[in-house]
């Protein structure tokens, strides 16, 4: 059983120069930063509220996140959904017959750990994790509130529906179209954060060119601020290339962060109501 | 070792003029080339085309104008992508439609670094903007 979006990852040539960023223009506290030998992988975890980001970059070139970065670049890479028990839930997805990677737990940067194929979940690789002991959170910095939801691209909104609550038990909240972005949404929510399915209603446009040109995936992820408009300002004086703030729907106000600035991850700033 | 990045582009449509079979041609031409191309629709406002160049990280900006409008709009296209950090220099700014020659100094002193009139082959174009882009990093 899941109970919220552990943490979203990304692939980086540099976790210190991306900390940079993470860290530094975005004040997200460092909770985990450790090489991990059998993975061949530095990763770094950044609390962001509830959930966290976690920066991955390969320490050796014979390695899945080594090829990934060699043939797609930086970008995002796995979103890691917290399981109350990562072995039963690997088990539960084996019954289901989804492509597994890791058919047993593993000792991860996040706790014990498994990985689903990402054909099991259109072209989105999944971790399992259980941590391995409740740690306190780190102390709320001024900027970040939490990690409010990531967006995955699909062709077939339906489908995309099914695989999600298929997959992982979660529950739809709504689905509709949101015309002024030319795309259909689904939300569904896991903890205090949700994953957001979108598909274009058009051929057109900046969804159906990404499902064109890299297939289906994470498209982008969201992070709530506590005051939109000091975080833009705060941020461009930090050097980073930042949108507008506009309005979202439901009231909430958005701005988005250009992923020339964030490592490849196009990062949706939002400041919700209350 | 690192695979080449695909160049992106952004093919807008500022202001009110509703067609846009040049944007749609140059847009497949470029995509057809082997670039990632975003094309925006039509009547986009200079705020909406900067938004969609930030998101998309493009390297190219390609804006398609039948108005006359251009000496109003293309300022402004220019203004809201350097409020977000995005400056002639980053990105390489080129514009098509119909544009009168004597407008064309004030459009290149603006950042715009080539105007293609009607008629353009659209090979002229894939060329231009392979051989300009900047190297990426």
């Amino acid at each position: 059983m899941f109970t919220k979006i552990h943490h979203v990852a990304i692939v980086v040539r540099s976790a210190d120069e991306a900390l940079g960023v993470y860290r530094d223009a975005l004040s997200l506290p460092v909770t985990k930063d450790a090489v991990i030998e059998d993975q061949g992988v530095r990763g770094v975890l950044l609390q962001a509220g509830a959930g966290e980001i976690e920066l991955i970059q390969p320490v050796r070139d014979d390695t899945g996140v080594a090829r990934f970065l060699a043939g797609r670049g930086e970008g995002l890479h796995h979103i890691c959904l917290e399981s109350t028990d990562v072995a039963a839930d690997l088990r539960a997805a084996k019954e289901k017959g989804l492509a597994l990677i890791d058919e047993t737990p593993r000792r991860g940067l996040a706790g014990m750990i498994g990985f689903l194929h990402p054909r099991a979940t259109r072209g989105v690789l999944v971790e399992y994790a259980t941590p391995l002991e409740h740690e306190a959170p780190a102390p709320a910095n001024g900027m970040v509130r939490n990690l409010d939801h990531v967006a995955v691209a699909v062709t077939d909104l339906d489908a995309g529906v099914r695989t999600w609550q298929e997959n992982f038990g979660l529950a739809l909240e709504r689905m509709g179209e949101v015309p002024a972005l030319g795309i259909r949404q689904a939300i569904l929510p896991l903890g205090s954060a949700f994953v957001e399915l979108i598909s274009p209603l058009t051929d057109e446009g900046p969804v159906a060119t990404f499902l064109k040109d890299r297939g289906e995936g994470m498209y982008l992820v969201s992070l709530a601020v506590a005051d939109l408009d000091a975080a833009v300002t705060t941020l461009r004086g930090r050097g980073l290339r930042v949108g507008d703030p506009t309005g979202g729907s439901g009231g909430a106000r958005l701005a988005f962060i250009s992923p020339r600035s964030t490592h490849g991850v196009t990062v949706q700033l939002i400041e919700r109501r209350g | 070792m690192m695979q080449e990045r695909k160049i992106r582009v952004l093919i807008a449509k500022p202001g009110l003029d509703g067609h846009d079979r040049g944007a749609k041609v140059v847009a497949r031409a470029l995509r057809d080339a082997g670039m990632e191309v975003i094309y925006t629709g039509i009547r986009q406002t200079p705020q909406m085309i900067a938004e969609a160049a930030l998101q998309e990280d493009v390297d190219v900006v390609g804006l398609s104008i039948l108005s006359g409008a251009h000496l109003e709009l293309f300022p402004r296209v220019v203004e809201e992508l350097k409020k977000r950090g995005i400056t002639p220099d980053d990105v390489l700014l080129f514009a098509g439609g119909i544009i009168p020659d004597e407008d064309v100094p004030a459009l290149k002193q603006l950042g715009f670094r080539a105007i293609f009139g009607p008629g353009t082959p659209t090979h002229e174009i894939v060329e231009y903007v392979r051989q300009n882009v900047g190297e990426r990093v």
